[in-house]
């Protein structure tokens, strides 16, 4: 009777068999597996995140494709300067509300539509209709178009940054045939971007081919295929095996990194990128509205080393309130604190602070120096520098708990001030002019106010309506030396675009920002 | 059965309604503002708080949550499963594209545990305390206490990165298929087999078995005839709970393989508060459960002639 045991297991084979054929079958895709041949200007790259939708600016996941397939009217491309994009040239009147752009001639969608100025009226108008990050397009109250290739933009308020947001993905121009009938919604990926956009199979690729017609200098690199692969060590084991050709570290830690630079078939290449970790002081809460408190923890904690040690190859130790992307606007004359734990204990001593149980921790009144150090609890690099960061602040006599919190918890205690100290990302800066970030921490009006001064507001609110280059830098650079004296925060790390590149591309140039990181590609080929 | 089969169908209708609003009111337990958390998921972290209302008057997020869960309700009876507050795209679009991956990719897993579980607990059970029943065990200890991410990454590094035979990622091919499906397979295979063990070895003491080999059956026929057909039942309930659970995605594994299935899909959407998804794919899920938990009851008459449903003695 054992014919019957048999049977089982061949009926469940069979059906194995017949299941994988009929799936196989069905599968939307042609398998896209092993590495190019050379020569056939063809990469692949591991993306962590879906695109989510063709239009440029509506989700997170879409941003860096965006840049392949549209454009904006100013480019920050390929040094995060401002440089003509479908724009020439473009200027400012004297009291800023007015914006002359000349508008490139002989631009073309990939639709076959001609780029002018009625794309760009069109564009604006949509915009003003979604409830989409206001940049820029909401303070323009009326457009002129005196000609095809000429756009003025009038505005409510002068706008001294108008060109950089003009620059912003939730900017780039798409095609006015490609919306729906209501005009609101991109129906059909058509820019006028170095790449035309082909397919997109969610959740695992999308596909795009160089466009022959491009205005600029033509790509050497045909295809783009950009894969969806959400795990960091599955794209760190795609990269070792040639499935894809470039991948940019996001979510992978450091020992991997070292692991990858020892591959004789890959390079690593990096840039600055990203924005800038701090660390915020509660200064609305006691014992952090005392200067000398938050100066002494400024000096306590060993920042350069603990980053240099711990997160090497993936960030910087930083020292300014900006990362050196921002290039001018940084003030070289306003620097962190550096680490000495004698000045931190003679500081805190100063402000009343003494260990009179001799337990190690510094008390006041009969209270013991505590605090709370906060942190996201999904970003690994937070939890190392925490974890050293508590060992060195307890040298200098201060007991530090260590609280990790899920995402959508963290924002709302950094809104409701519920913290001591906070390890956080500095707020999003968009573009090549850091002008807003002052705004959104330094202001009573900000979303995360972690301090307020008159003195503050006053240069905050100077260098908003401001039009004039040199004043405007000067403003800059009081304000960082204003948030570094007072010691308002702690610089942490810059991250940097670290990317992982397969030895047959060359040419490919790591990008200093945000938005174009995949735009090193226009300059890359495959050996 | 008929009867049975109504009474159990009006049942599964007050569940998942209860599932439903469970979900619903459990997702405003979580922390964070939903409206900033979707505006983050939208736009990354930059905005303020104008913005953020905007998209909470804009979504509706600003009702009292009974009102949200009534407005949803009213557009689920009408047919409309409503909008990802992400992409916008109709839910139904999103789970529909989703869901064959994972259905294809439950099946499959569910097959190969089943080829697998069957020999080893019946040889296991036939050869009990002999070394190939150790052997066996021991192998099924460790399928259930591997973690599935581990397992996954070991798989992927033996068969994909040292000896290249099979992709690392992505849907594709049967090759696509073999890491994931093998990873899930292993898991519910030593879940399975364990269990299908344990059963063989209670149904071999019964009296009929000891009455099969007085008749002087053969042992084969005795395995197989008659008790690993016996033993096999109460296999039926865990492998179509567990097919169940393949059915709602595998996050880890789908996350590894970046096989785009609805797990991965249920788990961003919790992360970025996107109401709509999540109670599409919790709607979905508590179906597949119920309906799949009904089907195992009706199978059971026909695998044992004295289960019958509608006769009173015998509903437990």
């Amino acid at each position: 009777m054992k014919h019957i045991f048999r049977k089982t297991i061949a009926l469940l084979v069979s059906l194995l068999i017949i299941a994988c054929a009929i799936f196989s079958a069905c599968n939307q895709q042609p398998v896209q597996t092993t590495s190019q041949p050379a020569k056939q200007q063809v990469v692949t790259i591991g993306m962590e995140q879906d695109m989510g939708s063709l239009d440029p600016g509506s989700v997170d996941g879409m941003y860096m494709v965006s840049f392949l397939v549209y454009e904006s009217l100013v480019d920050l491309y390929p040094d995060f300067k401002k440089v003509p994009g479908l724009a020439t040239s473009w200027q400012m009147s004297a009291d800023g509300k007015t914006w002359s752009f000349n508008l490139r001639k002989g631009v073309k969608f990939h639709d076959g539509n001609p780029f002018n100025a009625q794309s760009v009226v069109t564009m604006i108008n949509r915009n003003k209709k979604l409830t989409i990050p206001k940049y820029g397009f909401d303070l323009v109250q009326s457009m002129e178009t005196p000609d095809d290739y000429t756009i003025r933009f009038l505005l409510s308020s002068p706008s001294y940054t108008f060109p950089s947001d003009m620059s912003m993905v939730f900017n780039a121009i798409v095609s006015p045939a490609a919306l729906d009938s209501d005009g609101k919604k991109v129906l059909k990926a058509s820019g006028t971007g170095p790449y035309k956009f082909v397919s997109w199979t969610k959740g695992q690729e999308v596909v795009l081919v160089r466009n022959d017609d491009y205005w600029g200098t033509k790509p050497q690199i045909e295809k783009v295929i950009l894969k969806v692969i959400p795990d960091p060590q599955t794209r760190v084991m795609a990269i070792e095996t040639g499935d894809i050709d470039l991948m940019l570290c996001n979510g992978q830690v450091p020992s991997q990194i070292q692991a990858l630079k020892t591959n004789k078939d890959l390079h690593i290449a990096s840039n600055v990128g990203g924005t800038c970790s701090l660390l915020f002081f509660n200064t609305f809460r006691q014992p952090f509205d005392d200067i000398r408190v938050r100066q002494a923890i400024s000096s306590a904690i060993d920042v350069e080393g603990s980053v240099t040690k711990l997160l090497a190859d993936m960030v910087v130790p930083a020292n300014y309130v900006f990362s050196s992307r921002f290039q001018e606007f940084v003030n070289p004359n306003a620097v962190a604190r550096k680490y000495n734990v004698a000045e931190a204990k003679k500081l805190l001593g100063e402000a009343g602070w003494q260990d009179s149980d001799n337990d190690g921790i510094l008390d006041k009144d009969g209270k013991r120096l505590e605090m709370t150090l906060t942190y996201d609890t999904n970003d690994l690099t937070y939890r190392m520098l925490a974890e050293a960061f508590q060992s060195q602040l307890k040298e200098a006599g201060i007991d530090v708990k260590l609280t990790a919190v899920e995402f959508g918890a963290y924002y709302k205690l950094l809104a409701n001030k519920k913290y001591d100290l906070m390890l956080t990302g500095q707020w999003f800066i968009p573009h090549d002019d850091p002008s807003q970030f002052y705004k959104n921490y330094y202001t009573a009006e900000g979303f995360y106010p972690v301090y307020n001064s008159d003195d503050m507001e006053q240069l905050i609110g100077k260098l908003q309506v401001c039009v004039d280059t040199s004043e405007r830098l000067k403003l800059h650079y009081e304000l960082q030396k204003h948030i570094l004296d007072n010691a308002l925060m702690i610089p942490v790390y810059y991250k940097l675009n670290v990317w992982v590149i397969s030895n047959n591309i060359e040419g490919f140039k790591p990008y200093p920002g945000f938005w174009h990181l995949y735009k090193p590609l226009l300059e890359a080929r495959v050996k | 059965m008929l009867r049975f089969i109504v009474k159990r169908l009006a049942l599964i209708l007050v569940v998942i309604l209860g599932v439903t609003v469970l979900t619903f009111f459990l997702m405003y337990l979580a922390p964070g503002d939903p409206a900033q958390l979707i505006a983050t998921a939208r736009y990354g972290p930059n905005l303020d708080s104008q913005q953020i209302d905007a998209i909470r008057t804009a979504e509706g997020l600003d009702a009292p949550v009974y009102i949200q869960y009534a407005r949803w309700l009213g557009h689920l009876i009408s047919g409309d499963f409503g909008n990802s507050l992400i992409t916008g795209e109709p839910v139904i679009n999103e789970i529909s594209l989703r869901f064959p991956a994972t259905l294809q990719l439950a099946f499959i897993s569910l097959l190969i545990s089943l080829l697998i579980a069957i020999p080893v607990g019946v040889i296991s059970a036939v050869r009990r305390g002999s070394s190939l029943d150790y052997l066996c065990m021991g192998a099924a200890l460790l399928g259930v206490s591997i973690p599935n991410f581990l397992l996954a990454l070991l798989l992927i590094l033996l068969f994909s990165v040292y000896l290249g035979w099979l992709p690392v990622y992505g849907k594709g091919g049967i090759e696509h298929l073999v890491l994931p499906s093998v990873t899930l397979g292993i898991a519910q295979a030593a879940i399975i087999a364990r269990l299908i063990r344990s059963n063989m070895l209670d149904v071999l003491g019964q009296n009929y078995i000891r009455t099969a080999r007085a008749k002087g059956l053969p042992d084969s026929s005795i395995t197989f005839k008659h008790a690993l057909k016996n033993a096999l039942i109460p296999s039926v309930t865990v492998a179509g709970l567990q097919f169940a659970f393949l059915l709602e995605g595998s996050v880890i594994v789908e996350s590894i393989f970046a096989w785009p299935g609805i797990g991965k899909l249920l788990v961003d959407s919790i992360f970025a508060r996107d109401f709509a998804v999540i109670q599409g794919c919790s709607l979905l899920i508590a179906v597949i459960f119920t309906i799949i938990n009904l089907a195992v009851d009706i199978s059971y008459v026909y695998l044992d002639p004295r289960i019958r449903y509608g006769k009173p003695r015998n509903i437990g």
